[in-house]
């Protein structure tokens, strides 16, 4: 693991620890990534799988989320050398409606080896919307801005979009349930010209209630 | 008019001519015959011998009749008194004798004092809080005392002072001196009347029998009649709700990627994105297409249980009204046979 991603793993630890201390209802999260990443143009394109954990914590109508994956990119192009992301995100939650949730986050993304692709780090705003199919089933979609981008290379970001969908299965009582979910990132990075960016993340997992 | 009369007078005769003695037969055979002065003589001449009630009733209502035949209305009148001091529930049948005779009749009656009609109600009682009517009828206004006999029973039952030639009677409790229902058995009931010192009648004794038993008790219920019981978990009616919220969800996120996509980039994330949305559509059809799960119905819950606690209240009050009957007794009270 790099010292990025290691002072990622501390950060977390670090955010999490209060929460969870003061928190009502707490899930640990652990889940396989598929990752897809593509810089500038397509044929720069890598994919490739991982593993990630996460906790989660609820109280009364706020809720907070920490969340660390780690994925082995392979790149389909011999310009594009392979590597390893490790990403580190932490997302606070108001759940204003059920159905409709503000949120705030930030996530640092580290590449290694070094220069291999952009490091990004950014501040997420958007809304989350969740809903119970049944006792034993829901669906999340999720849409936020960028507002704030930051690129190892340098540069600035233009339209910056993250989207998400998931499912999740088991009721909301349940020690263990099981999530699917999909998250698509879009930055438009400028630097001497446009070095647009995406990455996408399918996950597989279980959220467990300590 | 005479001969009708004394056709009347011989059909209602002959109705209760049955075992009579000889010279009884003879008074009848003559009074059939018309010849009203040889059956008022032979009638005499059985009265003079021994004769039984029945035979004694039979003669003087004859003597009546033959007496009204020839307008001897004295004679006539004591004739049908001493008719009614001998059986006082007799009375000519107004539809098939003459008005004269009937007049005659009730002019008599007037002038004697006898009890009538002495009649007990069947009936069924709890003792101590139910009564049987005894209905009687005096001829003229007198002080009236109801006496009762039977197993180890002789007392005074009822007193009263009664107006004459109307209905009368009282409520009778069927208890004993020291207010315990009477002992099973049969029972003489003995109506007296009193007009002034002298005169006094007392009619024929009534016979009674009275019965007693334990009252029955009330089973308890198990059930409300007209009510039954609900069923508890209800399955509820298949809900297209959640298939129709994934369609939703699903096309949201769908279409956000979409409009969010760099195509420049390629399109190597739709892979993931098809597989959750396949996972979200997936679930929401089965969650809409599976039999829906039977869940408490709490208006179920609630109703029963309101039934079980009437039921239950039902139950203690028939368990306090048991109580009760456990130490009651009934009464039946009606004419002995």
């Amino acid at each position: 693991m790099s010292r990025g991603a290691s002072a990622a793993v501390l950060l977390l630890a670090g955010f999490l620890w209060p929460s969870v201390c003061l928190s009502q209802a707490i899930r640990l999260n652990g889940f396989g990534v598929a990752a897809t990443s593509a810089e500038i143009e397509e044929v720069r394109q890598t994919r490739g799988l991982g593993i990630g954990i996460g906790a989660t914590a609820e109280w009364d109508r706020w809720g907070l989320e920490a969340r660390y994956y780690h994925a082995g990119l392979q790149a389909d192009f011999s310009v594009q050398p392979d590597y390893d992301v490790d990403q580190v995100d932490l997302t606070g939650t108001w759940f204003w409606r059920s159905y409709l949730a503000p949120q705030l986050g930030v996530a640092r993304r580290f590449v290694s080896p070094e220069l291999a692709a952009q490091e990004v780090g950014f501040v997420r705003l958007g809304v989350l919307s969740e809903v119970r199919l049944a006792r034993i089933a829901g669906l999340w979609v999720k849409g936020a801005y960028l507002p704030f981008s930051r690129f190892s290379g340098g540069g600035s970001a233009g339209l910056s979009l993250e989207v998400g969908l998931g499912v999740e299965v088991g009721a909301a009582t349940d020690r263990i349930q099981g999530f699917a979910g999909f998250e698509y990132q879009r930055i438009d990075r400028e630097a001497a010209a446009d070095v647009p960016l995406q990455f996408s993340l399918g996950q597989l997992g279980i959220r467990f209630r300590p | 008019m005479k001969p009708a009369l004394a056709l009347v007078g011989l059909l209602l005769l002959a109705s209760s001519a049955e075992a009579q003695s000889e010279e009884v037969k003879r008074a009848q055979a003559a009074y059939e015959d018309l010849d009203y002065a040889g059956a008022i003589a032979a009638a005499k001449a059985a009265l003079a011998a021994s004769l039984d009630r029945d035979d004694q009733v039979a003669v003087y209502e004859l003597l009546g009749f033959a007496y009204g035949a020839l307008d001897s209305t004295r004679q006539a009148v004591d004739a049908f008194q001493q008719l009614i001091f001998l059986d006082p529930d007799r009375e000519p049948d107004v539809e098939r004798v003459s008005p004269r005779i009937t007049s005659l009749y009730a002019f008599a009656l007037g002038q004697v004092l006898v009890v009538r009609r002495l009649h007990v109600d069947s009936s069924q009682f709890i003792a101590g809080q139910g009564s049987a009517s005894v209905r009687f009828e005096v001829t003229r206004a007198a002080r009236m005392r109801t006496r009762l006999i039977g197993p180890g029973v002789d007392m005074v039952i009822d007193t009263q002072t009664v107006a004459g030639g109307v209905p009368s009677g009282f409520a009778w409790r069927a208890m004993s001196s020291d207010s315990s229902p009477l002992p099973p058995g049969e029972y003489q009931m003995i109506t007296t009347a009193y007009e002034g010192a002298r005169n006094e009648f007392a009619s024929p004794p009534l016979g009674i029998r009275v019965t007693r038993e334990a009252r029955d008790t009330l089973a308890h219920l198990t059930r409300l009649a007209g009510y039954e019981e609900q069923p508890e978990m209800v399955s509820p009616p298949r809900d297209y709700r959640p298939m129709l919220l994934s369609l939703l969800y699903t096309g949201i996120g769908a279409g956000l990627y979409l409009a969010a996509e760099d195509g420049e980039l390629g399109t190597g994330p739709r892979t993931a994105l098809i597989s959750v949305s396949v996972a979200a559509l997936g679930t929401g059809l089965f969650i809409s297409l599976r039999t829906p799960e039977p869940r408490p119905s709490q208006t179920n819950i609630l109703y029963n249980q309101l039934l079980r606690d009437l039921l239950a209240r039902q139950n203690a009050d028939i368990a306090r009204e048991n109580a009760t009957r456990r130490s009651q007794i009934v009464l039946t009270v009606a004419p002995a046979p």
